[in-house]
């Protein structure tokens, strides 16, 4: 059960299109990955590099230290499952979980119980005389997985494999999946637009932004420490403010935010930010306290004024929209059991310091920065 | 039970060893040399030929010293009656294919499946058994004549019966091209433009034609080449003149070489340059369009005028296609125990069963080449032709090089078949290479040429079409390149192989001007029914038609059945 490194790969497509740029990480034995971003971000590309459907141009994808550009897909001993499914449609569900165990050339009497132990592991055996066109999108993908696992693969490969399934039934797929790869021991690479899903399923998330991996780290990192302004976009919902730092205490540093009028931030200190850097501030939406507006208030740190311009009710969650003093509109994520305000009401907006992540300016602009497409 | 696995397992490795790349890079150059020598060879000799002798050729044709220049004379003739005929041919083809096409494509009504069904219908007929058909319908007193109470046929043969034979034959190919081109135009890009207050000929005019624009100006090529290169119906209508096509058969016939060469030659460059300068021309140039009558078109637009407007294009097309197309079988019924002069001794069963001739017996012949010659086009042809079609789509490394092939493979589309029966023969037989001489082997290998791309375009629509994904899961799950190919690609795109394999059958089957340059004391059904009617046998000749309209027609409704399947 091999380790898989990634080292300095890009695939290059012919007028200087980097479908990816440069990766490196590090695949561990056992561990359940996903890929998230924006599509386009080439996110499928590094899972057919992996598969070796398509070939690096630059660098060297490495099994346990061996490097495989050269090995053709069919001797990489891979699962590929795919998010159309692309179940054999002139097979039966049998004979699809048997195809990889018979091009193997394995004996007959193997071929029939590795099928049948697929079969049930999945728990399709009632229907192995199905043909693919009588199955719904569910049982069609438990076939796609019956049938990589069938080959013997190590290592799954899943492009979106609930890209395509009914929105309820993906959670019970979830389960199935992750028991089937936990169970099996079994490495997976699954690429999703869905960070839910991601985030559900997998022991370390890989972030990826126009052919480059932005961040690789686990599901909570993200939600408290996002190494960089597009992770922290791209997993959550964040308001970011610009700004410049202006104090530079032993524990804490004093940012000025831009607006009509100048505001100050203070948080704890972080190594690679120094005074008089440009920074992004970001804090994640669910973070913000907000309240009614105190009579005779006095300016408190990390504290904001702004009215009310809508209190609306999204089901489980409830999302304001505040017109802050200095200029900015803030969107905040709150549970619906609180307090509902009217519109044009004054509120303040405290923002939680252990809530405020503070990232260095991106070279491009904060707009550009956070771009999904 | 060891053993069988152990084959099996061996099979596999055998597989996996020609899967690699250079094993499969040597197979396919292999495939485009086939290619190259079967289909492109032969023309480019014959191009070779004429510029070695060009000295030789030119004094017979335009200096010989008794001749003077008559040879020419007649070749421009038989040239511009041809181009004259096709490109009427071409206009009438496209003026009533559009307004069938687009109800065809656009309306559901009851027994339009039976309409659609009796459209393709003469795609069944052999040129040569159509030609005989319409000969008796328009030609004879035993045709419409017999309606309306006249002594002798409409028209006699000439180009007025030439004009009639092309259109019946190739308004079906015509018709169905259309209405694919139309049904490719997004139905809900027309409904736009209609709720935007449009009537349905200004939509007509300034959506849907512009935007299928390519298409119908393939139809119009397919419609011209279809009636420049035709032989066998034009053998039988054409009487005192001559068809390009057909005068290359004449110069053959008199073993005067050089002068066919010459008029293939010509025939195959102006083909050629015609249709790259139309496809050339048809991209930049757009159809007028820009003005727009809304009064007037809406008024022709109304339900009552597009209703007669259909109905007149209905009554047209059974006049010039439909009926003309099949009238043999009516005759063949009238003559069968009958005959023309009103005894026995002329009734088709008489003369094919029998006569002292024994035409039964020679036909049977006949057929028996027809088949095994078709057979073998087929099997050689799809088996040269699925690798071909799977390089242009799928083998990215060949770059260039598929352009060049993609536009390499229609040629033998624009040349007329005679010309190209006659490259054929130049090249393999006793003036060439010397390898071959005129019989049925002669006959595949004229086959093969023209054929080629009824069998290699399909197919590479039916493999654009293939998801790859099933390709790439193939071999994910461990199977080698040729094993995913034989496991999964060929039996997915079993019914296009089948749907191919049928229609360059039929082509082969039905095929006259290439056959009867090479073909030596062979003889194919289309060719023994020129020969009949030439023969004055025409009882017979009814039947052999009939014949071989009844297997066209069995074939052409298993390719329906294969292309549209019933399930969900």
């Amino acid at each position: 059960m091999p380790e898989i490194k990634f080292q300095r790969v890009s695939k290059i497509y012919k007028p200087n299109i980097k479908a990816v740029d440069d990766l490196n990480f590090t695949i561990y034995d056992g561990e359940y990955i996903s890929l998230l971003g924006p599509s386009g971000c080439g996110k499928t590309t590094t899972l057919r590099l992996l598969s070796g459907l398509i070939k690096p141009t630059i660098g060297s994808i490495l099994w346990d230290g061996v490097p495989v550009e050269n090995i053709d897909p069919d001797q990489r001993d891979i699962g590929y499952v795919f998010q159309q499914f692309a179940i054999f449609p002139h097979l039966n569900v049998y004979e699809n979980v048997a195809f990889g165990p018979r091009v193997k050339g394995m004996k007959q009497v193997d071929i029939e119980d590795i099928t049948e132990a697929h079969l049930k592991l999945v728990g399709l055996q009632e229907k192995s005389y199905y043909f693919p066109k009588s199955l719904d999108a569910a049982d069609l993908q438990r076939t796609g997985i019956a049938r990589v696992l069938a080959t013997g693969a190590k290592t799954l490969l899943l492009d979106e494999p609930m890209g395509a399934l009914d929105f309820k039934i993906r959670e019970k797929f979830q389960d199935e999946l992750l028991r089937i790869v936990k169970e099996l021991k079994l490495t997976a690479i699954h690429v999703t637009h869905d960070q839910s899903e991601g985030m559900a399923i997998s022991d370390r998330i890989g972030v990826m932004k126009k052919g480059k991996m932005i961040q690789i780290s686990s599901p909570l990192d993200y939600l408290y420490s996002p190494k960089q302004i597009f992770s922290a976009h791209f997993i959550g919902e964040s308001d970011f403010f610009e700004g410049v730092v202006v104090k530079y205490l032993s524990k804490t540093i004093e940012i000025e935010l831009l607006g009509d009028e100048t505001l100050s931030i203070l948080t704890k200190t972080n190594p690679s930010i120094l005074p008089g850097d440009r920074v992004v501030v970001g804090v994640r939406r669910e973070f913000f306290k907000i309240e009614p507006l105190p009579e005779n208030y006095n300016l408190e740190v990390n504290c904001f004024v702004g009215k009310v311009i809508s209190d609306r009710f999204l089901g489980e969650k409830r999302r304001t929209k505040v017109n802050l003093e200095f200029g900015r509109t803030l969107e905040i994520k709150r549970n619906s059991n609180e307090l509902v305000f009217k519109e044009g009401s004054s509120v303040l907006v405290r923002i939680p310091e252990q809530a405020i992540r503070v990232f260095k300016s991106p070279e491009i602009s904060l707009i550009d920065e956070l771009e999904v497409t | 039970m060891s053993s069988l696995d152990d084959i099996r397992k061996r099979y596999l490795n055998f597989e996996r060893i020609l899967s690699q790349r250079p094993i499969r890079i040597l197979f396919e150059i292999l495939v485009i040399f086939a290619f190259f020598s079967f289909v492109l060879l032969p023309p480019l000799n014959l191009l070779k030929n004429i510029i070695t002798d060009w000295n030789s050729i030119t004094e017979l044709i335009f200096r010989d010293p008794i001749l003077k220049n008559t040879v020419w004379l007649s070749m421009f003739r038989s040239i511009a009656l041809s181009f004259r005929i096709a490109f009427i041919v071409m206009i009438i083809d496209i003026m009533l294919g559009i307004p069938i096409a687009h109800v065809l494509a656009r309306y559901d009504f009851k027994g339009k499946t039976i309409i659609d069904t009796i459209i393709d219908l003469p795609l069944a007929v052999p040129t040569s058994a159509l030609g005989f058909s319409v000969l008796l319908f328009w030609g004879s007193a035993d045709g419409l004549s017999k309606f309306i109470l006249a002594e002798e046929g409409i028209f006699s043969q000439g180009p007025m019966l030439l004009l009639l034979g092309h259109v019946a034959f190739s308004f079906s190919y015509v018709v169905r091209n259309l209405k694919g081109v139309i049904e490719e135009v997004d139905v809900e890009i027309e409904n736009a433009a209609r709720t935007l207050g449009a009537p349905p000929i200004s939509v007509f005019r300034t959506i849907t034609a512009p935007m299928a624009k390519e298409g119908i100006i393939a139809g119009a090529i397919l419609a011209f080449t279809r009636s420049l290169g035709e032989t066998g119906a034009s053998l039988l209508l054409a009487g005192v003149y001559e068809t390009a096509p057909i005068q290359i058969v004449t110069f053959m016939n008199g073993y005067r070489i050089p002068q066919a060469a010459f008029l293939s030659v010509i025939l195959i460059i102006i083909s050629i340059t015609l249709l790259g300068g139309v496809r050339q021309y048809a991209r930049k140039v757009g159809l007028p369009q820009p003005k727009i009558y809304p009064e007037f078109e809406r008024k022709i637009s109304a339900k009552k005028i597009a209703k007669t407007r259909n109905g007149i294009v209905s009554f047209i097309f059974l006049l010039l296609v439909l009926i003309p197309a099949l009238f043999v079988i009516f005759y063949l019924i009238d003559v069968w125990s009958i005959g023309p002069s009103g005894t026995e001794e002329d009734s088709a069963f008489f003369e094919v069963f029998l006569d002292s001739d024994n035409k039964w017996e020679s036909m049977q012949v006949a057929l028996i080449t027809s088949v095994e010659v078709a057979l073998i086009v087929t099997i050689i042809n799809l088996s040269l032709g699925i690798p071909m079609a799977y390089l242009l789509v799928r083998r990215p490394y060949w770059g260039k090089w598929k352009v060049v092939l993609d536009m390499a493979i229609d040629i033998p589309l624009v040349i007329p078949s005679s010309a190209l029966g006659f490259a054929v023969y130049l090249l393999w037989g006793n003036l060439g290479l010397k390898l071959i001489s005129p019989g049925i082997w002669l006959i595949v290998l004229a086959h093969l040429t023209f054929t080629y791309p009824f069998s290699v375009r399909p197919m590479i629509n039916y493999i654009e079409n293939f998801d790859y994904s099933y390709y790439e899961a193939g071999r994910t799950l461990g199977a080698s390149d040729l094993t995913t190919f034989r496991r999964v690609v060929f039996p997915m795109l079993k019914r296009g192989i089948l749907s191919s394999a049928i229609l360059t059958f039929t082509r082969s089957m039905a095929e006259t001007g290439a056959t009867l340059i090479v073909m030596g004391n062979a003889r194919t059904v289309p060719v023994f029914i020129v020969d009949l009617v030439e023969s004055e046998s025409l009882s017979s000749a009814a039947f052999a038609a009939v014949l071989l309209i009844f297997i066209s027609f069995i074939l052409l409704l298993v390719v329906r059945l294969v292309d549209n399947p019933t399930e969900d």
